[in-house]
Parts: C-alpha cells; sequence; structure tokens
C-alpha cells in the first residue's frame, strides 16, 4: 500500500482482514455509509481515498464531510465496495486503480450542483446537500466555433450547447453531465475533470492485477456492481461517451477485455443505450475485419478475461488524434475493412470536380485541417488526410452546392496508409490587368448559370478581373 | 453533520459571503482589513469547507491574514480600479463590459439597472461605491437578496424562498456572473501582487458556485 495513500473504508462490506493486511493506512469504520460524519476527521496530508457502498450514502453529505477534513470533496475517489465483493486482493488491485486516477483538482466552475430526486417546497426548509459533479471545460484557445465548427452542438443530448456567430455557449444548468460532448470535439477542446486520471487508473489496473484484467465501464450513477471475477469498474460520466478509438484503445493498451454496458443494464436513468451500443457494435466489426475476438469489447462482461494483446499503439490513448494510431495497432492498411458505420472513429471525404466551385467552405469549417486548400501558382489544390479526420461532419453541411461533397464513414485502414491525397484540383482563372487569381471556371459557370444571359456584362467583368481591379475596369 | 441543511443557515452563509466580497472590493484601510480578517474567521464556522469553492477562499483567506502592507495595498487598488496614471486598468463596473454591446450607451443601461434595482426593492448608496454597477454594489444586491430568503426561511415562508430564488438567478445571469469574468481575467494580468488575483479567483468561483447552486434549486423544486 501507497505510505501516501489513507484509505477509510466502511465496515459494512470491507473485506475481512482489510486493517492488518493493509497496515496504518487503512481505517475500517462499521456503519460509516449510514454514518459519514468519522469522514470529517481525516485531516491528513495524504491522499484520502473512500471505500463506500454505493447507494447506502449521500454523495453530497460525504463531500461535505470530505471538505470539513480539508479535502477536495470533488477530487477524493471512492471506490464502490459492493465491486469488492469482500475480496482483499481484489481491493488492494482497485485501491491502486483509483489511487492513480486521484488528485486532480476541480473547481467549483468546472462542477455544478446537483440533487438527486424533486424537491417540494417543504425541502426548502431542509433539504439534503448536494452533490457536485464534474462539469465541461471548454478551451477557447483551441475551439473551433469560430471557423463553424458546432459537432459539441450537434452531438448533446440535452441541447446544452449553442453556436452563435462563431462562438459557444454552454448552459452548465441544461447539462446533465455524460461526456458526450468531450469525444465529440474534433479537437479535444473539451475536457472533463472527472476523465482527468482515467488512463492513469487503467494502467494501475493493469499493473496491479494478477493474470488478465478486464475493464467495465461504469457511470456514476450506475446502480449495479461490477463483481466478475477479474474485471474491475471504471467510473466515466456516461458509458456513450465512450468513442470506439477509446474502447479499441483500452484493449489495444494491455488490458485483456472491455466491457460498456448500456445505461439500462447498468441501472442508469439516461437512456443512452443506442449510442453505446453503436460504439460498441463498431469495435467488434472493427476487430473481426482486423483478424480479432470481437468479443474483446462487449456491452456485457462475458465470463473469462483473454490474454492482453499489448499492441504497440499511441501513447496518449484518449485523445482525438490519437484515433489512427489505435486503428493501425490492430492491423495493416489493406486488409482491415468495416463498411459505413454511424459510429466509425474515422472518415473520407469524396469531392466532385464537376460540381465542386472551389469555394473552400469545406476545408475553412475542417476543425482538424484534415482538408485544406492550398493555392499554388494559380491552381487551387483541396488535399484531404484521412489521419486528421474524425468524422465529425461539419464540412459537409457548409457546402453550398448539392453533390459536391460527401463523406463515407467506410474505414479502411489503407486511406491511413496514404496519407495526405489530392481531392480538387482546378486551375484559376487571373486578373488580366493584376494577374492574381480569381476564382475557378466552375465557379464562374456556377455564377452565369445562378445570374441568368440578362447579366453577361457582369459575368465578362467578374472572370476577366479581380476584385482588386474591378472598379478600375 | 445532520443528513439535511437548515435553509436559513446556508442563505446566511451566503448573505455572510457575499457582503464579504463586496467589502473586499472597496479602497483598503487597515481597519477593513481587520473587519474582513475578522468575517472570514466568522464565515469559516458557519461551514464554507462544505462547498467545492472553499480552496480558493482558503487562499484568499490566507492572503488576507498576510496582508500587512496596508500602503502598497491601497495604491494597487488606485492603479488597478481607480484612475491610476495607466488609466482604469481593471475598471469594477459592469458598465465598461457590456454598455458597448447594447443599445444605447452606458447612460441607458445604468437607467435600466436602476429600475431594476427598483424592482428588486434595492437602493445603492452612492456615496459608498462608484456607481450602482460597482462589483460590491452587484454583491450587495445579491447579499440583501439572501438576506431575505434567510427570513423567508426562518417564518417557513417557501413561497418567499422559491420567490427569491428565481430574482437571485436572474440578476446574477444578467449581472455579475456575466461580466466577473472579463473583470477577473482583466485583474489576473494586470496585478502584480497576489492578494487580487487570489480575490477575483475567490469571487469568481463563489459566484459559479452560487449561480449552480439557485439553478439547481429552481430546476429541481415542484410546487
Amino acid at each position: 500500500m501507497n505510505p501516501e495513500i489513507t484509505v477509510v473504508l466502511c465496515g459494512d462490506r470491507a473485506p475481512a482482514g482489510s486493517e492488518e493486511s493493509f497496515g496504518p493506512y487503512v481505517a475500517v469504520i462499521e456503519g460509516l455509509c449510514a454514518e459519514p460524519d468519522p469522514i470529517g476527521t481525516f485531516e491528513t496530508d495524504d491522499l484520502l481515498v473512500l471505500g463506500l457502498c454505493r447507494g447506502d450514502y449521500s454523495p453530497g453529505l460525504v463531500q461535505a464531510l470530505v471538505g470539513k477534513a480539508g479535502h477536495d470533496g470533488l477530487a477524493t475517489p471512492i471506490l464502490d465496495l459492493r465491486s469488492v465483493a469482500g475480496d482483499l486482493a481484489r481491493l488492494e488491485v482497485m485501491l491502486a486503480g483509483v489511487a492513480a486516477g486521484a488528485g486532480v483538482a476541480r473547481t467549483a466552475s468546472d462542477a455544478k450542483a446537483v440533487f438527486s430526486g424533486a424537491l417540494s417546497r417543504r425541502d426548502l426548509l431542509r433539504f439534503p446537500q448536494p452533490e457536485y459533479v464534474a462539469t465541461p471545460v471548454i478551451d477557447r484557445g483551441v475551439c473551433s466555433a469560430g471557423s463553424g465548427c458546432q459537432a459539441c452542438v450537434a452531438a448533446c443530448p440535452r441541447q446544452a450547447y449553442e453556436w452563435n456567430q462563431g462562438v459557444i455557449t454552454y448552459d452548465k444548468d441544461a447539462c446533465e453531465p455524460c461526456g458526450i460532448c468531450v469525444t465529440a470535439c474534433p479537437v479535444d477542446a473539451i475536457s472533463n475533470a472527472a476523465l482527468a486520471g482515467l488512463e492513469a487508473q487503467i494502467a494501475a489496473l493493469v499493473d496491479a492485477g494478477a493474470g488478465s484484467v478486464g475493464i467495465a465501464f461504469v457511470c456514476r450513477r450506475a446502480t449495479e456492481p461490477i463483481v466478475a471475477d477479474a474485471w474491475y469498474p471504471v467510473e466515466v460520466p456516461c458509458n456513450a461517451m465512450l468513442a470506439p478509438h477509446w474502447l479499441l484503445a483500452t484493449v489495444a493498451g494491455g488490458v485483456g477485455a472491455v466491457a460498456a454496458p448500456l445505461c439500462s443494464d447498468l441501472g442508469c436513468s439516461l437512456g443512452y443505450d443506442a449510442k453505446t451500443a453503436a460504439n460498441v457494435e463498431y469495435c467488434r466489426q472493427f476487430l473481426a475485419a482486423a483478424g480479432h475476438d470481437p468479443d474483446l469489447v462487449d456491452t456485457e462482461i462475458s465470463g473469462g478475461v483473454p490474454t492482453p494483446l499489448r499492441l504497440d499503439g499511441p501513447s496518449e490513448r484518449f485523445t482525438q488524434a490519437s484515433r489512427p494510431g489505435v486503428l493501425t495497432a490492430f492491423g495493416s492498411g489493406e486488409r482491415v475493412v468495416v463498411e459505413d458505420h454511424v459510429a466509425a472513429p474515422i472518415g473520407t471525404i469524396q469531392i466532385d470536380p464537376e460540381v465542386c466551385t472551389g469555394c473552400r467552405l469545406c476545408a475553412e469549417t475542417c476543425p482538424t485541417g484534415a482538408l485544406e486548400p492550398v493555392e499554388d501558382e494559380g491552381t487551387l489544390v483541396i488535399s484531404f488526410d484521412a489521419n486528421l479526420c474524425t468524422a465529425c461532419d461539419q464540412c459537409t453541411p457548409r457546402c453550398p452546392e448539392p453533390g459536391a461533397i460527401a463523406l463515407s464513414r467506410r474505414t479502411d485502414l489503407a486511406s491511413l496508409a496514404a496519407g495526405r491525397v489530392t481531392l480538387y484540383e482546378e486551375a484559376l482563372l487571373r486578373c488580366e490587368r493584376c494577374g492574381n487569381p480569381i476564382a475557378s471556371s466552375v465557379m464562374m459557370d456556377r455564377f452565369a448559370d445562378l445570374l441568368g444571359p440578362e447579366q453577361e456584362s457582369v459575368m465578362s467583368v467578374i472572370t476577366r478581373f479581380c476584385i482588386d481591379c474591378r472598379g478600375q475596369a | 453533520m445532520d443528513l439535511t441543511t437548515d435553509w436559513g443557515e446556508v442563505a446566511r452563509l451566503r448573505q455572510g459571503l457575499y457582503r464579504f466580497h463586496a467589502a473586499a472590493f472597496l479602497t483598503p484601510s487597515a481597519e477593513r482589513l481587520e473587519l474582513l480578517r475578522a468575517a472570514a474567521d466568522y464565515l469559516d464556522t458557519l461551514g464554507v469547507d462544505r462547498f467545492p469553492f472553499a480552496s480558493v477562499w482558503a487562499a484568499f483567506v490566507s492572503e488576507l491574514g498576510g496582508a500587512d502592507d496596508v500602503v502598497e495595498l491601497a495604491g494597487e487598488h488606485i492603479r488597478l480600479f481607480g484612475s491610476g496614471t495607466d488609466g482604469v486598468l481593471c475598471p469594477a463596473t459592469e458598465s465598461f463590459y457590456v454598455a458597448s454591446a447594447e443599445g444605447g450607451g452606458i447612460a441607458s443601461f445604468l437607467s435600466r439597472l436602476g429600475r431594476e434595482y427598483q424592482a428588486l426593492g434595492v437602493q445603492i448608496d452612492g456615496r459608498a461605491v462608484d456607481g450602482p454597477d460597482h462589483i460590491s454594489a452587484e454583491l450587495e444586491t445579491m447579499a440583501d437578496l439572501c438576506r431575505r430568503e434567510a427570513e423567508a426561511a426562518e417564518s417557513e415562508d417557501t413561497a418567499a424562498i422559491e420567490l427569491l430564488l428565481v430574482m437571485q438567478d436572474q440578476f446574477l445571469a444578467r449581472h455579475p456572473a456575466a461580466w466577473f469574468p472579463a473583470f477577473a481575467q482583466r485583474v489576473e494580468g494586470a496585478a502584480p501582487l497576489t492578494f487580487y488575483q487570489s480575490l477575483v479567483r475567490a469571487t469568481g468561483a463563489f459566484l459559479a458556485h452560487d449561480q449552480s447552486l439557485v439553478q439547481g434549486l429552481g430546476r429541481y423544486v415542484r410546487t
């Protein structure tokens, strides 16, 4: 046991021998969940870790008592003793996990007060201490809303985000922190403090577990414990936020198997089953296509945990930039194909040069730079790099020409190997006066169609002179 | 600790915190600093540590305890919030941050704010603060609403509590919570002394929490 950790366990479910096995750093207190007041007395400089019986205590009251003891009520990890199932070895592994992932300080600015159930007017005289849960934080310096990206607006099931003139506004009151926005943001501009220690926690579980370790993701609203042998729970805001490359990265990085149970199976009221099921189904299809056992990722815990794959993948697993590295870790490019899937973590773009006018709106909106316009010696080139595409689909709605651009959610690892490819190349008409590029001939043809034959005189000017020289024409 | 919280006590604590933060933005003097230290000690006994802004609160209280050079602090106050040689670096008035974005300019904005205060039953003492839109005036307004809420709780008038929560939610959202982040960012960038940096962090965290608390209550209360 790490001597810098103080563990306080509820004696109702703490494994027999906990205090003897782990020495002076563990305190077992009978009935702690029902009477949590002693938590407020642990004024230690150590990291405080609690082991409580989920459902038997008030989270808000426990947070308040942790604060009374001088600790951060939002950052103090609480281990669900129901999932320990009275097993000392299991307790040690789970403690290693939560301790490794803890200690990320949060502030009132990235948390909200949540009251369980509905309050009546009478409750306004005496009501339960609210629980504080971590809420998303937007890094305005990274956010691409100024270029037109609205990925978070589209993804949020609670309409907590709005896009207005290039700025995203976030309504904390409407938010039911689920984390879906975190994995939906193509540029990792949204973070949630509840996820800060995730990689460290999973790594610690793998290191501490004897043999193959299975990870079962659960949410804070889950009422069902995880008690299967060799399977350990890891808490996230909601399982629906677990993007396919997060699940695959977990399997690639030394975890034997991953389960992302549905909201309905966890006893959670959010009900985002469809999204979780789609993410898991994609992973299963991808694993099968890559020649691996699809059961490595499932919505259910399926018995024993196989030997981990331990593939060479990116060092940071839970980022948007990790997508191509995670996928290619599973197989070579040519033979791994997953047909069009709504949950695909990467995409490919096609541009029809007969329709595209080279307006570049798609590339200007693309938050990751997967689509890139380059003007070189009078030629406009729009290129695409699948390694940067997150299939956010912010580009196609911006295109003013129906059918000019299409996003395919077909996964083909060969596209990653191809790197940046040219999708559109068109020579630009040049100004007769200064020689600067004006626009593509396709765009001019489009203008001619829109303006009609009666505007031929206008067309004769704009096709020959740039915007700076037109006034002198 | 009781499983539930007496709402009147929470309202009194919030009233005290609003008054504390309002006073902390006024011109420092030896007497005022001493009063703030005593107030901080008292508020700590009311249970600030149960709230997630407790750590930044404690950091400011620590700064307050070590603020011995009143002359230096007063000079910093003038430099940041008054008309120092660099002009007003960090105006502590809402009109600076919002009036240009609204029609009618500052006069129109102040007129609307005055009517809002009237509707809330609040009267601002012009001698005490630099205008009705000064941060101290707006924080004192919230303190007054919390006071009335505490009195309603003490007389078990739940309808009044609910109404006051709505008034607080609206005033917070329209006024201090709306412009304080921009003000705090200016102070963080301009203040070489940690006293006012620490103050704006503590006030910002308290405002963020209070807005979340009031909104949360409003969402969950049913008649």
